[in-house]
């Protein structure tokens, strides 16, 4: 079991993560602050946390105080509902998790704020770069195919009035989620972005990268010496 | 031709530092600010101050400290030595 700190915006939590529960990069840390900045209106609703890793969006979102409630938490990895419950108690944080692909586990429920924090990246980038260290990405060369998956679903999840936040990673098909978000909710806004530096242990890989580029499943610029890829947060909703 | 004083006020401001909180020898990771992203934001805040002309410079994303970007930047003709 591994301890480290996740830093909110005035605090810091402690969370641990159990074998094969993915390690929180800085795509969480930017999908947490989007939603706290963006989710008006939502405050003490049903809060469902899909792809929750080791719990760190619920427990986030806990304690920036955007919920009293019971917290609910999915995730695909045998040991979430362990790591969770763990990272839950210690933070004194409530939550209901269950283990299951996407939707799987939350049959017939509605919720008003889905996040989903589910594998966005090409499956070729997950095995070099490491940020999957044992954790499976079943996203396909494009990345795109379970938070496309995720997208089509969620409208089924939705309470009216609903609100859906997915992060969109340029290492993966950008046009493709981004169309299937826009054929499905009203409104998709771009509510955040971060721009990220390639991590020197992938630098052996460009060639690989170019190539996934240059077939159109990913995107990122050449700048500095080095590659620049970003994440941007995308807030999604219907009309009411 | 840009000075090195306002070079170090770019980073500062790049990091969210207070005017006079870096030195010559401050360096990535010496500070809290200065991680990987704090990195590309000053990376990002000189290209702006320089109008361009460092997103092409090849070894830029390697400089590990104030000094070593200053050395850089001198080499291509940027600052004044």
């Amino acid at each position: 079991m591994e301890k480290f700190k996740f830093n909110l915006t005035n605090t810091a939590i402690d969370l641990y993560l159990f074998d094969g529960i993915f390690k929180p990069t800085g795509t969480t840390k930017l999908l947490v602050d989007s939603v706290i900045s963006n989710c008006n209106g939502v405050v003490n609703k049903k809060i469902l946390d899909l792809g929750s890793g080791c719990g760190v969006v619920a427990i986030s979102l806990n304690k920036e105080g955007l919920s009293e409630n019971i917290f609910y938490a999915s995730d695909l990895n045998e040991n979430t509902v362990e790591c969770v419950m763990y990272n839950a108690n210690k933070n004194n944080c409530k939550v209901n998790v269950k283990k299951g692909s996407l939707f799987e586990p939350w049959y017939q429920e509605k919720f008003d704020l889905i996040i989903d924090d589910i594998s966005g990246v090409s499956s070729e980038i997950a095995e070099i770069s490491g940020w999957f260290d044992g954790v499976p990405c079943a996203s396909g060369v494009g990345g795109d195919i379970l938070t496309n998956t995720f997208l089509e679903d969620s409208v089924n999840y939705l309470n009216t009035g609903g609100l859906v936040f997915f992060p969109v990673i340029s290492f993966s098909n950008v046009k493709s989620i981004l169309s299937t978000a826009e054929k499905t909710f009203d409104i998709v806004e771009c509510v955040g972005r971060s721009e990220f530096m390639l991590p020197e242990s992938m630098h052996s890989s460009i060639d690989i990268l170019e190539k996934l580029k240059e077939a159109g499943y990913i995107n990122f610029q050449n700048k500095f010496g080095t590659i620049i890829w970003y994440t941007e947060i995308y807030k999604a909703y219907n009309k009411t | 031709m840009k000075t090195t004083d306002e070079v170090i006020l770019t980073i500062e401001s790049a990091l969210e530092l207070e005017k006079g909180s870096l030195s010559m020898d401050t360096s990535m990771g010496s500070i809290e600010q200065w991680d990987s992203l704090g990195h590309l934001s000053i990376l990002s805040s000189l290209d702006i101050l320089f109008d361009g002309l460092i997103a092409p410079i090849a070894n830029i994303s390697k400089a590990q400290s104030v000094n070593e970007i200053l050395d850089i930047l001198i080499e291509n003709k940027l600052i004044e030595k």
